[in-house]
């Protein structure tokens, strides 16, 4: 029967400019690495097909351009994303502290319960880091959202990222009623048969 | 025999391909060139509302080239049906709504279906290839 998978997953890549957004899905979708910067025009797209629990899912990941002057048509990209990964450079203190707008960003344009990640990537650096591994996990605790330090140079991390994320949309979706096998919630129906006293035209 | 359709694309509100049939014989994509070309037509669709000098633009229904027509209905609830067809074909909106009633009524409410996800639905390519037919296209005119 038409289509070959089961779900679909969108998931939304956003940070600053040239924290390695590309680069991150360029790993996890062709597991390859590119160390020339192209800016990303708009949106693109990657797809990678997982097996979970005998479903196939397909993950569509929207790569988005971190620009500014991309930025028209965005609300449009939040719009029914399952998952966010927020991206920062761990040697860029600024796109660190751009989290924060980020995270306003998802807040205004996308669904309630999303699923967020908090990710800091280019940690193969260790030389140049400026943002600590304390610091940020620190962050990510406080507003309650998990947090990775990755790089798309050595891998580490990567296929974790999204995989974790993809585990934690299935079970979201799992958990909603409408796919929640157990027994529903019935109305107990409790009482006790009538005693029929002697009418008053008996007596 | 199918009318002079190429092939039919149903994207959901978050531009996310859901259903798609190939009816050419030549050129059939692979599901994932099929899925990125979806979400690409959504983008371009929320971009032409934005290039819309008048607002409540409701974006592109009809994109016209030399090869190929592609006609776009978008529901109240933002999902959109196109279809793309040869240069010309007549009653394509009407087509479109069809498959809108086909999809309310077979897609949506089947209790098995989950919103917002592909479509797999038996009744639904059924009815679908039936609506499909060319004599049936035809009557849509009337």
């Amino acid at each position: 029967m038409n289509p070959e998978y089961d779900y679909l997953f969108k998931l939304l890549l956003i940070g600053d400019s040239g924290v390695g957004k590309s680069c991150l899905l360029l790993r996890f979708a062709d597991d390859s690495y590119l160390e020339s910067y192209i800016s990303t025009i708009g949106v693109d797209f990657k797809i990678r097909t997982v097996e979970q629990d005998g479903k196939t899912i397909k993950l569509q990941i929207w790569d988005t351009a971190g620009q500014e002057r991309f930025r028209t048509i965005t609300s449009s990209y939040y719009r029914g994303a399952h998952g966010i990964i927020v991206v920062y450079d761990v040697t860029d203190q600024e796109s660190f502290n751009n989290v924060k707008q980020w995270l306003s960003e998802i807040d205004r344009y996308a669904s309630d319960n999303v699923n967020k990640l908090l990710v800091g990537n280019k940690c193969d650096l260790t030389a140049n880091k400026v943002v600590s591994t304390e610091t940020a996990k620190a962050f990510a605790d406080e507003i309650g959202i998990p947090f990775m330090e990755t790089s798309a140079k050595n891998s580490t991390n990567v296929e974790q990222a999204f995989m974790a994320m993809a585990a934690e949309i299935k079970n979201r979706m799992a958990s909603q009623p409408s796919m929640n096998n157990a027994r529903p919630p019935t109305v107990q129906i409790r009482g006790q048969p009538v005693t029929q006293k002697s009418g008053c035209c008996s007596s | 025999m199918a009318a002079a359709i190429y092939s039919l694309f149903i994207i959901n509100k978050s531009g996310g391909l859901i259903f798609y049939k190939d009816y050419g014989s030549t050129g059939r994509m692979d599901t994932n060139d099929s899925l990125r070309l979806a979400s690409l037509w959504h983008s371009m669709h929320a971009i032409s509302q934005q290039l819309s000098p008048t607002v409540g633009c409701s974006g592109i229904e009809l994109l016209q080239a030399d090869t190929f027509d592609l006609h776009c209905f978008q529901s109240l609830t933002g999902t959109k049906f196109f279809v793309v067809c040869e240069p010309g074909t007549q009653h394509m909106e009407n087509l479109l709504k069809l498959i809108y009633e086909l999809y309310t009524d077979y897609v949506l409410k089947n209790p098995f279906y989950e919103m917002e996800m592909p479509i797999r639905c038996e009744l639904f390519d059924i009815n679908l290839s039936q609506a499909t037919q060319k004599d049936r296209v035809a009557l849509l005119g009337r």
